[in-house]
């Protein structure tokens, strides 16, 4: 079995420590951008921490996970001081021919208000398979 | 600002990628999983060495957005990208993309690419950007 089928998939809330402009310039720079005080369209991965607490609960082995698709929409804009809160639902985990198909949806909000909406696919192998 | 459909956008080359990118990318993004840091254990999962994250090339399609479409001007309202092949260290990654549509209020769909040195698509993405009034 590619994951355990009993694993807790009730969503996963949590705040993310506050953004700085460090944390934004490191982001930048690991991506080979120049940060210019503003937020890298990607940086919502960095909310991710419960994806992958999912995937643990999930027993994935991680040698097998293919990361497919991923979809952001931007609903405001996060800056330097917000604190984000994250939340993180399984959206489906079902498996079909041999290998298991995993969406999980990320709402990061401020105050209350959602800022960004991200969604992950992945894809699990069997033993390396594709 | 003019757009027209099937304009090409300004291509943005990133150095080619190294293992101390990867690792800067992992500290600056959270994912540390082991096949993008430690080359047994993506030799275990079938790859010749490590393998660079997927989303450090959706975020050099990211950086093709920003270089296109400066904040001051856009705001970019929806960005997805689907991964089709690995990328390694010493990869060289060119982000590219054309207009695929503009609406009558000057919204934007903008399809984007990132390919390898071999000219192959390592991921595909679409980008909703709308002007600032």
């Amino acid at each position: 079995m590619l994951i355990d089928l009993n694993a807790d998939l009730t969503p996963i809330k949590f705040f993310a420590e506050p953004l700085t402009s460090e944390k934004l310039s490191r982001f930048s720079e690991a991506v080979g951008a120049k940060y210019s005080g503003t937020v890298a369209p990607s940086f919502g991965t960095a909310f991710r921490k419960a994806e992958f607490q999912f995937l643990d609960r999930l027993k994935v082995d991680f040698k097998n996970l293919l990361h497919t698709d991923q979809e952001y929409e931007f609903l405001g804009q996060l800056g330097v001081g917000d604190i984000p809160e994250v939340e993180t639902k399984m959206l489906s985990a079902r498996e079909r021919r041999g290998m298991v198909f995993v969406v999980m949806e990320t709402t990061v909000s401020v105050k209350g208000q959602p800022k960004i909406k991200s969604v992950a696919s992945f894809i699990l192998r069997e033993n390396n398979k594709v | 600002m003019k757009f027209e459909v099937n304009q090409p956008l300004k291509p943005l080359e990133k150095p080619p990628l190294s293992r101390e990118q990867l690792k800067s990318y992992a500290e600056a993004s959270g994912d540390n999983n082991p096949i993008h840091l430690d080359d047994n254990f993506a030799k275990n999962a079938g790859f010749p060495s490590v393998i660079a994250h997927g989303m450090l090339s959706m975020a050099f399609l990211g950086d093709c957005i920003d270089f296109n479409f400066p904040r001051t001007q856009f705001a970019l309202k929806k960005f997805s990208c689907r991964f089709k092949k690995v990328t390694f260290p010493g990869d060289v990654i060119t982000s590219k993309g054309k207009i695929k549509s503009v609406s009558p209020n000057g919204s934007l769909s903008v399809l984007l690419w990132a390919e390898n040195q071999s000219g192959e698509h390592t991921c595909e993405g679409e980008a909703l950007i709308e002007p600032l009034s």
